[in-house]
């Protein structure tokens, strides 16, 4: 097996996430029609062979809409740090910001072992590999913000600040390469 | 027929390389071939079907290309390369000798010991 096969699918998954979608879309739906006229042409009832279809159908999409959403949850988390970054100390918005990151970190942790799970590929590893240099950019913002907010004074809370933001962000950022290697050991080495 | 058996561990990529080795498929040939050829003893699940398919041709051991199928839709098709080829060759001899081994272990008597 060869390096620039194992590039380019992986190159393919992240440069044209699109494109692969809709082929794998197109596949499926291939597989999903092939299989009722089989059972058609085998005597079953068209109604019933509908009705089969569209429950496997149903199965088929479950982890692609569920990686749509615990993807779109996730990316909100992480456009929350820059939107609100000129507001963030430690005081209210901080807590109801830390509890909202911690929701994304719930989702985060959820997503991967509930996604390969149910079989799916790892072709959305381009959406963590985006989150990931998402929240690498925002470490430094929310450095400099606290030193704005709090200028050379409460040093104490500013530490405090950086230390319920940091960890939660450390979290993130280590889960995700966990989830993401697992993800990636997943797809190539188990079998 | 009887109940039918679940797939071992790390035997469906070698099923599939053997199923596309008698010729070019798209996934649910290969499903049906898998079927057809274990005497309908084996069911394969589509999300490990595909699974594996994604995972082999990003080994480069499986090649894809999209075609018409044999109601002329647009599907994708599978085909084996090189490096499946020998793959395939060595899986198969790996998997006969374990299957001697086995056979030896499990019809020995005590008398034989």
């Amino acid at each position: 097996m060869s390096a620039a096969t194992r590039l380019h699918t992986w190159w393919k998954a992240l440069a044209h996430r699109s494109t692969l979608e809709s082929e794998m879309e197109a596949e499926l739906r291939f597989h999903i029609e092939s299989y009722a006229a089989d059972l058609v042409r085998n005597g079953l009832k068209p109604e019933e062979a509908m009705r089969l279809v569209q429950h496997m159908n149903e199965r088929l999409h479950l982890y692609y809409e569920a990686s749509k959403i615990f993807n779109a949850l996730v990316m909100a988390g992480l456009l929350a740090i820059f939107y609100r970054r000129q507001k963030w100390y430690f005081g209210e918005h901080a807590v109801t910001s830390f509890y909202f990151l911690s929701f994304t970190l719930l989702l985060t942790i959820v997503k991967w072992p509930l996604w390969l799970a149910l079989g799916a590929p790892v072709q959305s590893a381009s959406a963590y590999i985006l989150s990931l240099i998402f929240l690498l950019i925002a470490l430094p913002y929310l450095w400099v913000t606290l030193r704005q907010l709090h200028g050379e004074g409460p040093w104490k809370t500013a530490a405090k600040s950086v230390l319920v933001y940091g960890g939660t962000q450390l979290t993130i950022i280590v889960t995700t390469l966990v989830s993401f290697g697992l993800a990636v050991l997943h797809t190539v080495l188990v079998r | 027929m009887g109940r039918q058996l679940d797939l071992l561990q790390g035997t469906l990529d070698v099923m599939i390389l053997k199923a596309i080795s008698l010729g070019p498929l798209h996934g649910y040939g290969v499903l049906l071939r898998i079927q057809q050829i274990s005497g309908d003893q084996l069911e394969i699940q589509q999300g490990s079907l595909y699974l594996a398919l994604f995972r082999l041709e990003h080994q480069g051991l499986i090649a894809s290309e999209w075609g018409e199928s044999e109601n002329n839709r647009k599907a994708k098709f599978y085909k084996l390369t090189a490096a499946g080829r020998k793959k395939l060759q060595t899986e198969t001899a790996n998997w006969n000798r374990m299957a001697e081994v086995m056979a030896s272990i499990l019809g020995r008597k005590q008398e034989e010991v």
